[in-house]
């Protein structure tokens, strides 16, 4: 479909007045990047991967914005001097198209478009680093509506994050209900947590300060006020906090308080209640975790109690595995078997003669 | 009396109460045997609301044919040559034209609701002086979402690919008639549970519905909203049979593909989609119906379900839903643009392709929904790229529709105004989607106003200012009198207005670290630009109230139309004003180009010489 002769008589009067319109786009487009590189900040940055996606934020908007202003300058252009006359019953040029320019407009978007994987690739790597050694780990429980942190390393609980400035920290996140998001705008990027699952995000702070954890995934009423607070701190003022709040050492005195399964269990019961029913429900029925309790669990899976009980003391709680004493990982093991009957409330319980009790 | 009860909405009311009894009743006797205590809500109202949807369709008439032909009885003569009465429109019809007036008209009586429930939740978070409890709040925000996305903004362009596929090819009605107005009374049922559903409680799990939020907290309002949903999906696939049939077989001899209107086009890259994709959210959805009424676990962990799963299923339909949205609403700025600048459209092939182009690339891209939702770590950088892709068919579209414009005779009436605003803005959504489709950037705008501002560019580019426009258009075709040229003037500004104010703001509030779906905020920075968002969220409702002012007035007083009021070249424009039952004199015969406007001696079709051989 070529262009047909003759269809070009106003070319002359055309290009007088494209140039102005030519030159506000170039003026415009070069104020709006000024603008956005050298003047725009987005508020709050406190971390290194914050900076780089306000950088690459930047640089993006950029070249939208020379895209939108240049296709925009020429609609306007069009509209006020394209118009028809009254009383003007003719046509425009007869022009069909053009292969070459055609061209010109596929392609170019295409290299654009992979410029910016490229770019956005690149970027997408300095914000996912690995985890170095030494990197502060943290843990992260999520639930409706509010949050716990566990400190592996310290043996440290907490209500609140308390981070090291310039120490990359890694966030291990478990939901013990619905779909929850971690996010501190300060530090950039965020992470859903979803039931059944381990998430992970790494972020290093890089000015001190006081910052807002906000859960960004509708979860219920109390979203909106699904926050925690974040501090900052210096390296010694960090130790410091540790020091202080580090959980009281471990003197379980083995409590021998049980000679029977059912003594035993009715301990479990208790140490069930504080750690394990807010997922795995009050009598064990399952809720974000499985089923422990009746028709339909899956423990089978470990033929014996101490198989079982060898799972729970390594693996649970999800949130903080090992956390426990011995003791009791010892109890909690009684009061699944009591439950599930497989195990006599009478007989004599021996955590360490568990390999003798069959799961059936 | 008798005639009270010809009319088909006052029996398929009845006959859902009759059916709502009957399956309500069912549930209850069946939980009697088993020995169970009779009532259950949740189980008890689905099993209700399911039978009592049949049994509305039933009582409509919606089945006679074919349960007629099942036992071999006589066809009955239809009464397909209705009456000139509105009250046509609330009885089953089998007219494509009447169907697309009953869609379009459902699509913008539900256009306000949604608008209106979204400017209470506006209101209260510009705090001015009243407060909803956080559950109002999040249930407003999501009925508001799921409403228009299934009851406005799908009906609405299936009314008018309805009412003008048919023209534009110069068939004489959509291949399947009768599936055609079952397709169509769906819409309504779905439209009433997800406002109802408001009366039931509500749901706070936003439009996305994810589990296990949907599963476990929610009362019997998300039962409503899931049914409705499921309904309006069925309609959606039902319906894109229909259309994507016509198109194949029903196109006036002569008309190759590549003469076909740039609609059409749009219309078939987006049946194609809704034809492959809508079952999996719909599969989504039931699941999770099932699971609150039956304790099936498809998601729930403790059952060993994959929360994740239902995001997978969801943003595999939800993503190339987005297009089945806008890609009509392009097409309506591609016919629209061509006629108004008095120019042939610039690049066709180029445009027509570009559709198809959209719908491809835009079936491998839903990955970019869940960057931040745990899809593993490799499949992100693929579904960046992917995404990126999609910019370039757009693109074409775009630069061609500049390429159109430029160098024409520009007539400025209300149909071409409302297309260069949706212009101005789907280019917004545009290139803020290839800039949020950036992992990294992704993982900072993810969840927050950012989001929101985009995808209401999209759709106000996409759908409602080419929605805006195809009524101004087409209004004069569909009922013989031109719409009142001051008055969408007036609606233009209101709406052009009321989007920049409504858009820009939410942009910077996303990248101020604004989250979405909060029922409050404690920075009191934020609070100026929530406001002008409201505001621009009321222009937009008032300009919706001058658009059904000028429907109601220009369908009495307007300015006769004629045939051909735009000076259009394509099939529509050929026949009267509205169309007689047969759309056509004669089958239009198609010999020329569709917008090769300036070479008069050269018309796209021939109408008036009968073609016996090749009639339909």
């Amino acid at each position: 479909m070529a262009s047909r002769p003759g269809i070009y008589r106003n070319t002359a009067r055309m290009n007088k007045r494209v140039i102005p319109f030519i030159l506000l786009a170039a003026v415009l487009s070069a104020g709006a990047v000024y603008f956005l590189l050298h003047i725009y900040n987005i508020p709050n940055a406190a971390s290194v991967e914050r900076a780089s996606i306000d950088r690459a934020l930047k640089v993006l908007i950029s070249i939208a914005a020379v895209v939108f202003i240049w296709v925009v300058t020429a609609l306007a252009y069009v509209v006020i001097f394209n118009r028809q006359k009254r009383g003007d019953t003719g046509f425009g040029a007869h022009i069909t198209g053009n292969r070459k320019l055609e061209t010109v407009w596929t392609v170019i978007p295409l290299l654009i478009v992979i410029g910016v994987s490229f770019y956005g690739g690149f970027v997408l790597r300095d914000i996912t680093p690995e985890p170095p050694p030494g990197v502060l780990n943290v843990d992260v429980t999520a639930f409706r509506w509010g949050w716990k942190f566990y400190y592996p390393d310290y043996n440290v609980n907490s209500l609140y994050l308390e981070l090291e400035v310039n120490r990359q920290v890694e966030f291990h996140m478990a939901t013990l209900d619905v779909v929850h998001g971690f996010w501190i705008q300060e530090f950039g990027p965020k992470m859903d947590i979803v039931p059944g699952m381990m998430m992970h995000l790494d972020v290093t702070p890089d000015k001190t300060g006081q910052y807002l954890l906000v859960c960004d995934q509708l979860c219920g009423a109390g979203h909106t006020g699904m926050t925690a607070p974040v501090y900052v701190v210096s390296s010694g003022d960090f130790q410091t906090w540790v020091t202080q709040h580090k959980a009281p050492p471990a003197t379980t005195p083995a409590s021998t308080a049980f000679s029977t399964a059912g003594e035993a269990a009715q301990l479990g019961s208790a140490v069930y209640g504080s750690y394990c029913a807010s997922c795995h429900g009050a009598t064990g029925q399952g809720g974000a975790g499985p089923r422990l309790v009746g028709a339909g669990n899956t423990l089978a899976k470990y033929n014996t109690a101490q198989g079982l009980q060898g799972f729970i003391s390594a693996a649970m709680p999800l949130n903080a595995p090992g956390s426990l004493s011995a003791a009791e990982y010892g109890e909690l093991t009684a009061f699944i078997l009591v439950q599930n009957n497989w195990i006599g409330s009478g007989t004599t319980f021996d955590p360490a003669g568990l390999s003798s009790v069959p799961i059936k | 009396m008798k005639g009270f009860f010809s009319i088909g909405l006052v029996r398929g009311i009845l006959g859902g109460t009759a059916g709502t009894g009957t399956g309500a009743g069912a549930v209850m006797l069946i939980r009697m045997a088993m020995g169970l205590p009779a009532w259950d809500e949740g189980q008890v109202w689905a099993a209700g609301i399911v039978a009592g949807v049949a049994g509305y369709l039933i009582a409509l008439g919606l089945f006679n044919y074919w349960a007629r032909w099942f036992v071999g009885a006589r066809d009955r003569f239809e009464p397909n040559m209705p009456s000139r009465s509105w009250t046509r429109f609330l009885s089953v019809s089998t007219d494509h034209k009447t169907i697309g007036i009953q869609y379009l008209a459902t699509a913008l009586i539900f256009l306000p609701v949604a608008v209106a429930l979204q400017l209470i939740a506006r209101a209260d978070l510009s705090k001015i002086g009243f407060s909803l409890n956080p559950e109002t709040y999040t249930a407003l925000i999501s009925d508001h979402g799921i409403v228009m996305l299934f009851i406005v903004a799908i009906p609405a362009f299936a009314g008018l690919m309805n009412y003008f596929v048919p023209l534009l090819l110069g068939a004489k009605d959509m291949a399947f008639p009768r599936l055609n107005a079952l397709s169509f009374w769906l819409v309504p049922a779905a439209g009433i549970l997800m406002v109802t559903a408001l009366g039931a409680g509500g749901f706070d799990t936003g439009w996305t519905i994810y589990p296990p939020l949907s599963v476990s907290y929610q009362p019997l309002g998300m039962n409503l909203v899931l049914i409705g949903a499921y309904l309006a999906g069925f309609s959606s696939i039902l319906s894109a049979v229909n259309i994507l049939t016509t198109v194949i077989k029903l196109r006036a001899p002569g008309m190759g593909i590549f003469r076909m209107p740039i609609f059409v086009w749009t219309a078939v890259s987006t049946t194609i989609l809704s034809l492959l994709f809508t079952q999996f959210v719909s599969m989504a959805l039931l699941f999770v119906l099932l699971e609150r009424t039956l304790n099936m676990p498809f998601f729930g962990t403790a059952g060993g379900g994959q929360p994740l799963l239902y995001q997978y299923m969801f943003w595999f339909y939800s993503h190339p839903a987005t297009y089945i949205f806008a890609l009509p609403g392009l097409g309506i700025i591609s016919e629209i643009i061509p006629v108004f600048a008095r120019k042939p459209l610039f690049g066709y092939k180029a445009v027509a392709l570009s559709s198809v182009g959209i719908a491809i690339g835009g079936t491998m891209v839903f990955g970019h929904h869940m960057f931040a939702a745990g899809i593993p770590a490799l499949l992100r950088i693929p579904f960046m790229i992917t995404t990126m892709l999609v910019a370039v068919p757009t693109g074409v579209k775009v630069f061609a529709w500049v390429a159109t414009a430029w160098g024409g005779k520009l007539r400025m009436g209300s149909p071409l105004l409302f297309v260069l605003s949706a212009i101005v803005i789907f280019l917004i959504g545009g290139l803020t989607g290839v800039i949020q489709a950036v992992v990294p950037v992704n993982l900072y705008v993810h969840d927050t106003y950012w989001i929101v501002a985009h995808f209401h560019s999209v759709l106000f580019g996409g759908f409602l200012f080419p929605l805006m426009a195809g009524i101004y258009y087409w209004f004069p075709k569909m009922t013989g009198r031109r719409m009142s040229e001051g008055l969408g003037r007036a609606q233009w500004w209101l709406m052009t207005l009321g989007s920049a104010l409504l858009i820009l703001p939410m942009f910077v509030l996303g990248l101020d670290g604004l989250r979405r779906r909060t029922a409050d905020y404690s920075n009191m920075d934020f609070r100026p630009l929530v406001i002008a968002t409201a505001a621009g969220g009321f222009l937009i409702f008032l300009g919706l109230v001058v658009l059904f002012y000028n429907i109601l007035r220009s369908r009495r007083k307007g300015a006769p139309a004629w045939d051909n009021p735009w000076e259009g070249r394509t099939l529509e424009w050929m026949t009267s004003s509205p169309p007689p039952y047969d759309n056509f004199p004669a089958t239009p015969v198609v010999t020329g180009e569709p917008y090769d406007y300036g070479i008069s001696s050269r018309p796209y079709a021939d109408v008036t010489r009968s073609n016996p051989s090749k009639n339909r």
